[in-house]
């Protein structure tokens, strides 16, 4: 019962990731390389979860996905249960929490490659999809692999807007900040120590390997 | 036939190009002062930038025609070219720059294809080393290897010559005369240096 927080959120956070990690790169290769109508909303939309109160993220995550909501009986008449308070709930309102963290990494990592050595690479005879996988990307991969870690980390330490949708269901939706907030709640001092140093843990090595890349990434 | 026809206007900011070009076989010197337009009309030619006005051949393909709206991309032009700095690939080894540019063939005939060229620019005991371990004249020698590998219809040399001591220049513009003359591909080599145009130039277009 004391490590099950820690299962989830690990879970969570991974599949958080590798959806953030698809969708962040691509809507920041998006953003980098081409114009459209739009482009500026669009991406002040996608940055909103970094300055919005998580709460008030999660709260209209709520309405937008809650039982009575289109998307929530839409997706209750298919799945055959509802997305809030559950699982899956507590996934998607990590993913809008992380998103923009990788999103605005890789667009920054993606806009510092000199854009003549594409240029270049076109002039070989490249196709765009392969300017792509074999010059843009891998020169700007120190960069997007630590925004990848850094929306790892902030899927992790999610707590208002997971809370909002998906509850504090001991065992079923409880991840580890909440689980660190309940044990206070109860008094329980020794079990909120515990949980906070395994997280502080996590977190530093997280910052240890952001750092690291980083400071490698000038070459 | 014509190597490169091309006519163009394009403006840019205050600045104004208007150039008609037709180059035969052999080396063609675009010369002229800095900021008259040179490096702009390779990139044009190449399909870098959209002009505002233009028609461009290249052989017997027609690449550029605003009047008809066509504009054929950078990589289906079969240019060759070579920038100033090389532009190499830094996280690719030197052959392996040189056999992305090889058009055809599985990956061990693209790698040996790969080595012939930078043989033929005197490059090819620098194969399996990173371009950020090359000296200016050496990464410009792969360069060259690499904008030949493609079998372009047309090389664009951009300043290939300027960042280099002088040396180096005479080298390297020795080598580029011979494998132009070797390949037979016809060549368009922008420089503001006199004594440049002097040593290699077959023809010699003046901008500015």
């Amino acid at each position: 019962m004391v490590w099950s927080p820690l299962w989830l959120s690990l879970r969570i956070a991974a599949i958080v990731t590798g959806i953030v990690a698809v969708s962040g790169v691509g809507g920041a290769y998006a953003l980098a390389k081409s114009r459209f109508v739009g482009r500026g909303i669009l991406e002040a939309l996608a940055s909103l979860p970094i300055v919005l109160p998580p709460t008030v993220l999660g709260y209209y995550l709520l309405v937008l996905m809650g039982r009575d909501s289109t998307i929530g009986r839409t997706w209750e008449r298919i799945v055959g249960r509802p997305i809030v308070f559950t699982v899956t709930g507590a996934v998607i309102a990590a993913s809008v929490a992380s998103f923009p963290f990788c999103l605005r990494a890789a667009r920054a990592a993606l806009e510092s490659v000199d854009p003549r050595l594409e240029q270049a690479a076109r002039a070989i005879g490249l196709p765009e999809w392969r300017v792509a996988l074999q010059v843009t990307l891998p020169l700007a991969w120190r960069g997007i692999l630590a925004g990848i870690v850094l929306s790892f980390a902030r899927a992790l330490g999610d707590f208002g807007a997971t809370v909002m949708v998906a509850g504090n269901i001991p065992g079923r939706t409880q991840t580890m900040p909440i689980a660190v907030y309940d044990a206070v709640q109860a008094g329980n001092d020794d079990r909120a120590a515990l949980l906070a140093m395994v997280l502080s843990a996590i977190a530093v090595v997280i910052l240890a390997v952001v750092e690291r890349l980083a400071r490698v990434g000038t070459r | 036939m014509s190597a490169l026809v091309a006519s163009v206007h394009h403006q840019l900011g205050e600045f104004c190009l208007d150039i008609d070009l037709d180059l035969d076989a052999g080396l063609t010197v675009l010369f002229g002062p800095s900021a008259a337009g040179k490096s702009l009309t390779l990139a044009i030619v190449a399909g870098f930038i959209r002009p505002d006005r233009a028609r461009i051949v290249i052989g017997e393909s027609v690449v550029t025609d605003t009047s008809l709206d066509v504009h054929i991309r950078t990589q289906a032009r079969r240019i060759g070219m070579v920038f100033q700095d090389g532009l190499l690939l830094p996280h690719r080894s030197v052959v392996d720059n040189v056999a992305l540019a090889v058009r055809s063939g599985d990956r061990t005939v693209r790698r040996s294809r790969a080595e012939e060229w930078l043989e033929r620019v005197g490059a090819q005991q620098l194969a399996q080393r990173r371009p950020r371990n090359l000296s200016g004249g050496q990464r410009q020698r792969v360069a060259l290897a690499r904008a030949l590998a493609g079998e372009p219809q047309l090389l664009l040399l951009d300043e290939p010559l300027s960042a280099l001591d002088t040396n180096t220049r005479v080298d390297l513009g020795s080598v580029i005369r011979r494998v132009v003359d070797d390949t037979g591909t016809p060549a368009l080599f922008v420089t503001h240096d006199i004594a440049e145009r002097d040593a290699l130039a077959d023809h010699v277009v003046r901008l500015g």
